[in-house]
């Protein structure tokens, strides 16, 4: 039988489709596998116990840079994580009409503020006044997770049940405490998850610490003191005209790219295990 | 008035319930104890500062075995542009800054004011080597006039009559001259421009030295930019036929052929260490520390065997510092890099200074001193507590000698 017009549109929509998929994935395919070929060659024990050291010997590693990123991350989610959990908390279970509709735009809109005004903002608040520092740039970073943070929380508990709300209600228990002990208890491994999955977002950061951490070679002991982080030293060590540099760059990029994964397959696993999806 | 009690039971069940919570108590020490080793672990004096990208793989090294050996100071350094650079030493959020061009007699008297006298301290020179990419052709002569021209748009073609006659019996094809710059402000933009205004006139006139420039519409689609020294490197290696510039070592790791430029003395010189370092032996006599240097150029500078496109790359240091800690740990740090750094220079591709213009340096850092008079002090901590003006209102004392030398 002749086929139809009706399943040649079909076929040709599914011909699309796979084209538009494979037009999405040839590139990541390209940037990952070119990551994974040229970093694998730094990728040694040296790159992550050790300091920089001479260009004339082996260039040395990204210890300061690993320190760096992780003190930078941990204020970020001092900050974000209280702030972000509480706006979520209010969101979901307070918040009511036009001035909770309101609240929501407002933080999709500071999702969407392009990641260096939040450093802008750290560097005339912080670096101004009290100079470059790891402090500063946990800072912009917590403002940019402040929204994911949020609104992951606050879909977490908009999937709590209302028959389990219901059911503390009608134990005499007090708004606040079904929040806090029912919902929060219920939606936690979700809420952790949207934690991670911001820390995955925020880690690979680089324009808002450009201008804030600084940089330097030292492992950074205080957060008060400039410190760098892996982003940064990619981009520092790409744009420079020694190999040496470019293999260290690769291989950094590699294992960020590795830390990321881990936090995202890791998220996975987690919320599976706790049978949630 | 039962609120007050209905909130105090709110807060001691939440104490309670805190309390009792052992994952509470997990969470809050893992959370704690990191930080309060974060904020209270010591610092070592740290100087801090930032700029140019072209010299940031020296002074990484530098940083390196300073460390090494001065183990109670700390050096930081970032490359965020020449620019940059010259605005920290502006808002004062550095101790030290690097640029690869002077700053601007306007940018020079603000900080004047402000801060007292900017010292420009050059620390290594930098050479920009004009590039090219023509398959046929392995050694290219160029005089300045002819490179402004190409840059002008004037000349179109590589077997132009003018390049022709700077290069006799070289083969050189009747192909069109792909035109490459740096898309971002550059200082490398800056020396090539500033070599291109000695040499011509209508440069001069027309476009001048500048940090970046639009192609004149004589160039029109022959003109590519390319982000940072290695986006031109990269360009110029993929388009046939094209011409660019580069910082010196990105032309040697790149593997890219070399200009042999004309020099003032009528000599075609290629650029490497040893033409690079003579252009500051026969440099005009530079300004007193305490005066602008915004007029100091050494591109063109005469010699035999002088390479043309050269700069010095400078560190910017206050005059008067807050700190006599800050002070000290500047001036051995500086007195280092002039001398036993010196050492490590050739072998990133860097030329070292002569012995001429590193005196120079010495006698600028020997000037640093201490000053905590309202004028200087008025943007920096003196706003914050006003106390530290009263308490430690030291007027012009000379720092310390050489402090934190590990014996």
């Amino acid at each position: 039988m002749r086929p139809s017009l009706r399943s040649l549109t079909d076929k040709f929509y599914t011909a699309f489709a796979i084209f538009a998929f494979l037009i999405l994935i040839i590139p990541l395919l390209h940037i990952i596998l070119s990551i994974i070929i040229n970093g694998i060659k730094r990728l040694d024990l040296e790159l992550i116990t050790s300091p920089p050291k001479s260009l004339l010997g082996s260039g040395g590693g990204i210890l300061h840079a690993i320190v760096g990123t992780a003190m930078v991350v941990f204020i970020a989610m001092l900050i974000s994580l209280p702030l972000g959990f509480f706006v979520g908390l209010y969101l979901a279970e307070f918040a009511k009409g036009k001035f909770a509709h309101f609240l929501r735009t407002l933080i999709s809109v500071l999702a969407g503020i392009p990641s260096i005004i939040a450093g802008v903002f750290a560097y005339t608040v912080i670096v101004v006044v009290y100079g470059f520092s790891a402090l500063a740039g946990g800072f912009a970073l917590g403002i940019i997770a402040i929204p994911y943070v949020a609104r992951s929380t606050e879909e977490a508990l908009g999937s709590v049940p209302m028959e389990i709300k219901e059911a503390g209600f009608s134990l005499g228990i007090e708004r606040w405490k079904v929040v806090l002990f029912i919902d929060v208890g219920y939606a936690k491994s979700r809420i952790i998850a949207g934690f991670l999955l911001a820390l995955a977002r925020v880690i690979g950061e680089t324009a808002p610490l450009l201008i804030t951490i600084l940089g330097g070679i030292n492992i950074p002991s205080n957060i008060f003191s400039p410190a760098n982080a892996i982003p940064l030293v990619i981009y520092q060590y790409a744009l420079s005209p020694f190999r040496i540099w470019h293999n260290i760059a690769w291989s950094a990029a590699l294992l960020l790219m590795i830390i990321v994964l881990v936090i995202n397959l890791g998220v996975r696993y987690y919320l599976k295990i706790k049978a949630i999806y | 008035m039962f609120v007050v009690p209905m909130y105090g039971g709110t807060v001691i069940f939440m104490l309670r319930f805190m309390l009792k919570n052992r994952k509470f108590w997990l969470l809050l020490i893992l959370f704690t104890v990191p930080l309060i080793l974060m904020v209270s672990a010591p610092q070592a004096i740290t100087l801090v500062g930032q700029g140019a990208t072209f010299p940031e793989p020296l002074i990484m090294e530098w940083i390196i075995h300073f460390q090494e050996r001065y183990g109670n100071i700390t050096v930081i350094y970032k490359g965020t542009g020449s620019g940059a650079g010259v605005k920290a030493i502006l808002s004062r959020t550095v101790d030290f800054a690097g640029s690869d061009a002077p700053m601007k007699l306007s940018e020079w008297e603000e900080a004047n004011r402000k801060f007292g006298p900017i010292f420009h301290i050059p620390e290594t020179m930098g050479g920009v080597a004009v590039v090219f990419n023509i398959p046929e052709v392995e050694e290219l002569n160029l005089s300045g006039d002819v490179l402004a021209d190409i840059y002008l748009g004037r000349i179109e073609y590589w077997d132009d009559p003018r390049i022709v006659s700077l290069n006799p019996g070289v083969g050189l094809p009747h192909e069109r001259i792909y035109v490459v710059k740096r898309a971002d402000s550059s200082g490398t933009t800056y020396i090539f421009t500033d070599y291109l205004s000695h040499v011509s006139a209508e440069w001069a006139s027309t476009i001048g030295k500048t940090k970046t420039f639009s192609f004149p519409g004589a160039i029109r689609d022959r003109g590519l930019t390319g982000y940072g020294n290695a986006g031109v490197a990269q360009i110029i290696q993929q388009i046939p036929y094209s011409i660019g510039y580069v910082e010196f070592a990105y032309a040697v790791k790149g593997e890219l052929k070399t200009v042999a430029l004309r020099n003032k003395a009528g000599n075609f010189v290629k650029p490497s260490l040893e033409t690079i370092a003579e252009a500051a032996k026969y440099a005009s006599p530079l300004p007193d520390p305490e005066e602008s240097w915004h007029n100091v150029s050494i591109v063109n500078s005469p010699g035999e065997n002088t390479y043309p496109i050269v700069s010095f790359t400078y560190i910017l240091v206050y005059k008067y510092q807050d700190s006599p800690e800050i002070c000290a740990a500047l001036k051995t740090w500086l007195r280092w890099i002039l001398t036993e750094g010196q050492q490590y220079s050739e072998r990133l591709l860097y030329p070292s200074l002569p012995q001429n213009i590193v005196e120079i340096g010495l006698s600028a850092v020997e000037r640093l001193q201490t000053n905590i008079s309202s004028e200087g002090c008025k943007f920096q901590l003196c706003l914050i507590f006003p106390l530290f003006l009263v308490s430690t209102g030291i007027e012009n004392s000379s720092c310390g000698e050489r402090i934190g030398e590990d014996n």
